[in-house]
């Protein structure tokens, strides 16, 4: 599959990533690399096999129990920017 | 033609605790930030775990709505970068490979149509804005409280089926109503429903319009959108893809951001959450114990106390009018006479203060309190309508109706004086009455005016002929 620098700017935009154009040419050549490791396992003889989507068969439920969390100083701990108790992020008006 | 498709998100709110962690489902009046753990606030490493009583309302609803229900519980993620989704994805549900939603292929009827539901899915809400301008256009920065992050949700989504906005107001209607029957959402609770709405007219493109919360501005918000887009067509400009936001206070739709297409969220089976296969007896047992659902519950209404069925349907699709209809059933035995006076009455008082009957004051005892009074003949059919606003203040009707003199009167002496006095100031007319009985129903009606409607009509008629047989 050809990976073309579209696809790079595309994925950038759903990323919200920018990339200078030596970064770019470089994911373009590690993205080719794990798409061939894709293609290598893409041909093995799969047509009588069930698909497998998780290793563990089924998991089980929790019950509806309230139980106690973090405090707010905890919560906060990580965040960069805080105020008024709220965590604050970038502006999503465009 | 316009095409109305519907994706309902209604919260989870009645579980005690959220969606895939043990903190409570209660977030309302809590400090921000202080109803978490790790897993809503989606630090690295933390597990989710499915509530199991969210599995059981999916499957109750799913039935209600008449659909084929999954049995396998799984969930995908679906990518996104915003401020109120800190993990960049959202848990969710989705028809691809390795998931698969929780149920499929359903139907509503409204007014003898079939509305058809595409399928349901269980997912979790994301954090609250804050926007500190109050305009998500204006703020320069998003606040987020995560004390709402992880809460319960079904989102419901339609085929579209909906022609109009009224349509899709009565589909919300009756959409809430089962919702409040299976007790799986409070609807007092803030945001407790919130509808994307996606419109298109024919010659354009779909728009959804989101931030709809509530039916009226279901219907409100879809008027607005099918005449902005009409009037753009007709004006040459294209309609094109797009997502707006429903402004409630100024009653607009605003542009909001080019839609993404569905691949760029690049959903796949989340690894965190394993597949959970629904045994059969579950969904049987699920099934079993579901309560009462309007359908029936019209049909019973139907039945049981003789009401038509336009009145059994605008009870039950209101659960607190039919709740308090049957409550006051208990004690009074005219049902179609009740009915009649809730729907048309007590409804059309509190549709004008803008309350919920479970927020006022009414009580059945008091209802029955008036109706008692107009059936034994000791206030007027206009008394009757003039109590239902006191009552629905709280005041005790017997001690009103006394206080303000509102008792019929029916004591011949007293309404004799009346006529009289009637009698000779109009003399000309009582001239014509001797000759034409239509004049005497004039004569009946000034009579009216002067007690107040205080009087039986049909004995002041019969009072005022005998007068005139008297007068030669």
């Amino acid at each position: 599959m050809d990976i073309e620098i579209e696809l790079i700017r595309k994925l950038e935009t759903l990323a919200l990533l920018k990339l200078s154009e030596e970064e770019e040419n470089n994911i373009i050549n590690d993205i080719k690399k794990i798409l061939d490791f894709f293609n290598t396992i893409q041909k093995a003889q799969l047509s009588d096999v069930e698909p497998l989507f998780h290793p563990i068969k089924s998991t089980h439920l929790r019950p509806d129990e309230v139980k106690n969390g973090l405090t707010k100083e905890e919560a906060l701990a990580n965040a960069s920017s805080v105020e008024g108790g709220y965590i604050r992020g970038p502006r999503t008006g465009e | 033609m316009v095409k109305i498709g519907l994706e309902v998100h209604v919260h989870l709110n009645t579980l005690n605790t959220k969606l895939f962690c043990s903190c409570s489902s209660n977030y309302e009046d809590k400090e921000p930030n202080t109803n978490v753990c790790p897993v809503c606030l989606g630090l690295p490493g933390a597990l989710p775990v499915v509530n199991e009583r969210a599995l059981t309302m999916a499957v109750m609803v799913a039935t209600a709505l008449h659909m084929e229900i999954s049995h396998i519980l799984s969930f995908s993620r679906k990518h996104y970068f915003y401020p109120d989704m800190s993990k960049n994805y959202q848990i969710t549900q989705y028809d691809g490979p390795g998931s698969t939603a929780i149920a499929y292929n359903g139907w509503i009827e409204i007014n003898g149509k079939k509305i058809r539901i595409r399928r349901i899915n269980i997912e979790e809400d994301p954090a609250k804005s804050i926007y500190p301008t109050g305009s998500i256009l204006t703020s320069k920065y998003t606040l987020l409280d995560y004390n709402r992050s992880g809460i319960g949700l079904l989102e419901i989504v339609t085929e579209p089926d909906l022609e109009n906005p009224k349509e899709a107001r009565q589909f919300m209607e009756v959409l809430r109503s089962i919702l409040e029957h299976l007790d799986v959402t409070n609807f007092e609770l803030e945001g407790a429903m919130r509808a994307d709405c996606n419109v298109s007219v024919e010659g354009g493109e779909r728009v959804e319009v989101k931030n709809v919360g509530s039916p009226k501005d279901a219907e409100a918000a879809i008027a607005y959108e099918i005449a902005r887009q009409n009037a753009a067509l007709r004006s040459g400009v294209k309609i094109r893809r797009e997502t707006r936001h429903w402004d409630s206070i100024r009653k607009v739709t605003v542009p909001l951001r080019s839609k993404e297409t569905e691949e760029d969220y690049r959903y796949f089976p989340d690894p965190d959450l394993p597949p959970y296969y629904i045994p059969h007896e579950t969904i049987d047992k699920i099934i079993k114990s579901m309560p009462e659902l309007p359908e029936s519950r019209i049909d019973r209404l139907i039945k049981q106390y003789g009401l038509d069925e336009y009145q059994a349907q605008v009870l039950v699709y209101q659960k607190q009018l039919a709740d308090f209809f049957e409550e006051a059933a208990k004690e009074y035995k005219q049902y179609k006479r009740l009915a009649n006076v809730i729907i048309n009455e007590v409804q059309r008082r509190l549709n004008e203060r803008e309350i919920e009957l479970k927020n006022s004051k009414l009580s059945t005892e008091h209802l029955i309190k008036v109706l008692a009074m107009e059936d034994n003949g000791s206030i007027s059919v206009k008394t009757m309508k003039d109590l239902i606003p006191k009552i629905i203040d709280g005041i005790d009707p017997e001690q009103y109706v006394i206080q303000n003199n509102l008792l019929i009167i029916t004591d011949v002496t007293a309404l004799e004086n009346v006529i009289n006095s009637v009698i000779s100031k109009n003399i000309e007319v009582v001239r014509k009455a001797k000759q034409d009985p239509k004049v005497v129903d004039f004569l009946v009606g000034m009579v009216m005016k002067e007690v107040k409607k205080r009087a039986n009509p049909k004995q002041v008629y019969e009072l005022i002929q005998s007068k005139l047989r008297e007068i030669s």
